[in-house]
């Protein structure tokens, strides 16, 4: 068998940051198309709650498999905590749970505006503080911004592909949700430069020339290729509503495939020490690809059989 | 036609893989260049799409 170094942890962990990341990501859209299709919103709003549900239960099983608050630990539970930062974490964010779980459970989809508001800022609260050093230095820093940047890369771009899915069934909707594609992509941009200045922080030291650290910045090197089409021609193309070729089509979803793919990878990679090869990191990552090309068109076809 | 902003992110992002085979032997300044590429390109986007809004 390939030892990888994936663990259970880690897979929970990335779990968590991709609900939290796609959860704010939503609120921070859906509160943008509030002003602009109301009806827009509203489905924004429904997909929210879901992403919430689900990093509700994503991080509440993590917590009480992995990390017990301190208090549970001293009775009997033999897994300590594993880092200390992350422990610091957990404890931090069990308060913001319970504020997101309240604010819910009473304000669900009521006035949105302030509903997305006030969700997006707690999640970018608890986002900040998913690894906590007990003080603010550069350390912090690079740890918060560097979770931080996620719901304007990886939540940005679920969020693209999910509004590009619903354009192909809502056809009226469509020259709205394109219009608001440059902005998107604007910042995708910048948030990936939000990563580029949180690694800076951490400079030079953490710097070590593994096979992940080589996978890591060839992938990032790919997403900066297949962004500058996707954010340059394709928005363009797309913007036109002409009716587009199946040529042009099949190419929207394989740079739609390669986008998704290459951000949950960095993002996977992100949680784990691993210890396979180049050559396997980059045959997984292939087949990550194809499967969200895969997805992509099994969607379009459940779309087309629905009406 | 490919626009300026489009040919800088290329330019980053060959960049970067290039980079890749320099830093090895210590050597970080295509990587620093790469990400300044990244960063000019990333404000000139923004640039653009302000412009093209203010022209619609």
């Amino acid at each position: 068998m390939i030892e990888t170094g994936i663990n259970s942890i880690g897979l929970m962990r990335f779990l968590v940051q991709l609900a939290a990341a796609t959860a704010a990501a939503l609120a921070l859209w859906g509160f943008i198309f509030s002003f602009v299709n109301i009806k827009i919103a509203k489905f924004i709003a429904r997909l929210f709650l879901a992403a919430l549900g689900f990093l509700g239960i994503a991080w509440f099983l993590t917590a009480i498999i992995y990390f017990p608050p301190a208090a549970l630990a001293h009775e009997g539970i033999a897994i300590g905590p594993i880092n200390e930062f992350i422990q610091n974490g957990f404890n931090l964010n069990f308060w913001l749970i319970a504020v997101l779980l309240i604010f819910n459970i009473i304000f669900a989809r009521k006035k949105l505006r302030l509903f997305f508001l006030v969700n997006f800022s707690i999640l970018f609260l608890f986002l900040t503080f998913t690894t906590w050093t007990g003080f603010w230095g550069k350390e912090q820093l690079f740890f918060s911004l560097h979770n931080i940047h996620s719901i304007f890369t990886l939540g940005s771009v679920v969020t693209v592909d999910i509004l590009y899915l619903l354009s192909l069934k809502k056809k009226d909707w469509a020259p709205i949700i394109y219009k608001i594609f440059p902005a998107m992509s604007a910042v995708i941009w910048a948030g990936l430069g939000i990563d580029f200045l949180s690694v800076f922080l951490a400079l030079p030291e953490t710097l070590v020339l593994t096979p992940q650290f080589y996978f890591s910045q060839i992938v990032v090197a790919i997403i900066i290729l297949n962004g500058a089409m996707f954010s340059g021609k394709i928005n363009d193309i797309l913007a036109r509503l002409k009716q587009l070729s199946p040529g042009k089509r099949e190419l929207i979803h394989l740079f739609g495939a390669v986008s998704i793919a290459s951000w949950l990878s960095i993002t996977f990679a992100d949680f784990f020490e691993f210890s396979a090869s180049l050559v396997f990191m980059f045959s997984v990552y292939a087949i990550f690809i194809i499967l969200a090309f895969i997805a992509h068109k099994l969607i379009l076809r459940l779309i087309k059989a629905g009406g | 036609m490919m626009r300026f902003q489009e040919i800088i992110f290329f330019l980053a992002g060959a960049g970067m893989l290039l980079a890749l085979f320099y830093l090895p032997q210590g050597n970080y300044t295509l990587w620093y260049l790469a990400k300044l590429f990244y960063f000019a390109g990333v404000i000139l986007f923004i640039y653009n799409l302000k412009v093209r809004k203010k022209n619609d």
